[in-house]
């Protein structure tokens, strides 16, 4: 009996859990394609023209763009960065390197506010912010441990020994990199790099912070429509919101596909 | 392609010694084995000749030239792991082209040379299988092919067996040793058993806690032992203290309390020295006669039947144990003579700790 009331209450939960997303993403998608609405149960009328207002008056074509530059940036250089990085933390031991992966994670543990703003500081002396290099750099600072952080459990699955078989048959440092290591450490680079990219489309502090005229990212320049001063007819910032919520989903449907979240185990201590 | 290789090697890991000096020659065409229990260093001393581990002293001349600054890869040695090692991402024709890829030999000069090896090692017709495809024999003996390719100056196996069935390792030994003859190799082998070792050396070299402790042809380390610890790994199961009666050229007698021991002498005893005579329980046999030289006397405490003859533990009168394997049964509980043939006995100085 009890369990039975248990199981009503969870489903009940779900279902109204459900209900509230659905009504609210549904009122977004609904109301970006409605001509006018007002107290009505549904929009008189339809149209896509807000589509096209939104990416005219919002920029939406350099926003994308800006978006994207620094999308594919963030993940590149994470990517080129942290997998030698990974590769290094999980071939060599040394003291302290507990404590020190620790201190290196820091970043991804911690609300982003409470380093971005001094961030944000040094980077504006520095001439970087308000820039896209800015807000580039800003974004590396917990995308780089992340790439990291995810990584190393692949490389560490990879056997020395098919490191050692290739170099006594003849491969260099390097060859045994490109053709031993990478390609087995491809699954872990490909759920690095997706989540890396979900992140930084997604990540709203840090960018926020570093971002000015000519620098924001889709998310930022959706925060700006709808708080920024001027009237904007709020079916066109709901057009945004819905391009905006189509990119993440998309590349997250993309990054599910890819991405084992099983294999995503992290191990501080190891060797047996 | 014969080669001699001399070397000479330290190896410390922090303050553990794992290498002390172990010095040795090989000459060209040798077939050398490492024996030892697991933990003596067989292993570290392969990846030090590898160039895989930097020793901690010494040297290593190929031909006289020395190569312990070379970087693995210019060494042009063969590799085989005991757990195989195989790329499991390349096909099984990449991996025995690997060797020679990384060389930059064309594409069109690899497949032949591939098919050549896997036909050597009897998997013609399994290139674009992959590893994970195969039972543990096939992908040992693509190991095999694959150290084989790049046509090593000196093949290292470290252990190459020991995650087989048994059947299987019977099988590939012979392979391991038809290869090793049929294309004049120069060949170090790691193993902790001692079968594997007789059956495949020319030499055997007996390491301890990183020290050699007997070397030379099998049939001297397995007749000839020279330490209670060689003894023991060879199978000289039943030890008994004596003292040293008298010592002339290699036939040494000792004397327990109640019996008189003739046997081998492989190393120097004088008279009146602390000893053990050893013997194998394969060695030992029902005496003809209920007295006599080398017999000894005892109660029958446990049979087992072993196929081909019988295991028997008997115990003595001065309430030793001896091993012995008998053609015939025997009843537990009965009153048994059995003779250690002198031929058979090794009478060693008695060490420290040493079982
Ligand atoms: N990387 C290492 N760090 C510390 N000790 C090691 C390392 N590798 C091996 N050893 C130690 O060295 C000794 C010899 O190891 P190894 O050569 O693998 O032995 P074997 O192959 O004869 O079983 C062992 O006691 C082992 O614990
Ligand atoms: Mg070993």
């Amino acid at each position: 009996m009890r369990g039975r009331l248990w199981r009503l209450a969870v489903w009940l939960f779900v279902v109204g859990f459900v209900l509230n997303l659905v009504g609210i993403v549904g009122h977004v998608v609904v109301s970006s394609f409605a001509r006018r609405w007002f107290a009505t149960p549904v929009p008189s009328a339809f149209t896509t023209e807000w589509y096209a207002y939104a990416w005219r008056e919002f920029q939406l074509d350099q926003v994308l763009m800006v978006t994207l530059t620094v999308a594919g940036t963030v993940t590149a250089a994470a990517l080129l960065l942290g997998f030698p990085a990974a590769y290094l933390l999980a071939r060599h031991e040394f003291r302290g390197k507990g404590p020190l992966l620790l201190l290196f994670f820091l970043p991804l543990l911690v609300p982003q506010m409470t380093y971005g703003i001094p961030l944000a500081t040094t980077l504006y002396r520095y001439r970087i912010g308000g820039t896209v290099a800015g807000v580039i750099a800003a974004n590396l600072v917990p995308m780089l441990p992340l790439a990291i952080f995810v990584l190393l459990p692949f490389v560490e699955q990879i056997s020395v020994n098919l490191e050692w078989a290739a170099r006594v048959h003849g491969a260099t440092r390097l060859q045994v990199f490109r053709r031993v290591i990478v390609p087995l450490a491809l699954p872990g680079l490909l759920t690095a790099g997706l989540l890396v990219l979900v992140n930084t489309v997604a990540n709203f502090e840090l960018t926020f912070l570093l971002s000015g005229a000519g620098s924001q990212t889709l998310v930022v320049a959706l925060y700006y429509a709808v708080f920024a001063a001027g009237m904007r007819p709020i079916y066109s910032v709901d057009a945004m919101a819905v391009i905006y919520m189509t990119i993440v989903l998309a590349m997250l449907v993309l990054a599910l596909r890819f991405v084992r979240p099983t294999q995503m185990v992290f191990r501080l201590d190891r060797r047996d | 392609m014969v080669t001699s290789l001399a070397f000479r090697l330290t190896k410390r890991f922090g303050a553990k010694i794992v290498l002390d000096d172990l010095a040795l020659e090989v000459r060209g065409r040798e077939f050398v084995t490492f024996l030892g229990p697991s933990g003596c260093g067989k292993s570290t001393a392969l990846n030090l000749l590898a160039g895989l581990l930097p020793p901690t002293a010494g040297e290593i001349r190929l031909d006289g030239v020395r190569i312990d600054g070379l970087p693995p890869e210019r060494r042009g040695f063969g590799m085989v792991f005991q757990n195989y090692a195989l790329f499991p991402h390349l096909t099984v024709g990449a991996n025995v082209a690997f060797g020679l890829a990384v060389r930059g030999l064309a594409k069109a000069e690899l497949a032949p040379r591939v098919r050549r090896m896997l036909e050597l090692v009897r998997l013609a017709g399994l290139e674009d299988r992959y590893p994970g495809q195969l039972s543990g024999g096939q992908q040992q003996r693509v190991a095999i092919a694959r150290a084989l390719a790049v046509e090593p100056r000196l093949l290292l196996l470290d252990e190459p067996l020991s995650n087989l069935d048994a059947k299987l390792r019977l099988e590939m030994r012979g392979e391991i040793k038809r290869l090793h003859a049929e294309l004049g190799l120069t060949s170090i082998y790691v193993t902790h058993d001692q079968t594997e070792a007789l059956s495949l050396s020319d030499r055997i070299v007996v390491l301890r806690d990183g020290r050699v402790v007997q070397a030379g042809p099998p049939a001297e380390i397995h007749d000839r032992p020279r330490t209670l610890f060689v003894a023991d790994f060879m199978g000289y199961r039943n030890a008994f203290p004596v003292t040293v009666s008298s010592a002339e050229g290699d036939t040494v007698v000792g004397h327990a309390r109640d019996v008189t021991l003739r046997g081998l002498g492989v190393v120097a005893l004088a008279p009146g020295t602390a000893a053990v005579a050893v013997v194998r329980p394969e060695d030992v046999e029902v005496a003809p006669e209920p007295a006599g030289a080398n017999v000894v006397r005892g109660t029958v405490r446990f049979t087992e039947y072993l196929g081909r003859e019988h295991g028997v533990e008997v115990v003595l009168g001065t309430g030793q144990t001896l091993m012995a394997r008998l053609p015939r049964p025997v009843t537990v509980g009965s009153a048994l003579a059995l003779r250690l043939p002198p031929e058979r006995v090794v009478i060693l100085p008695a060490e420290d700790g040493a079982r």
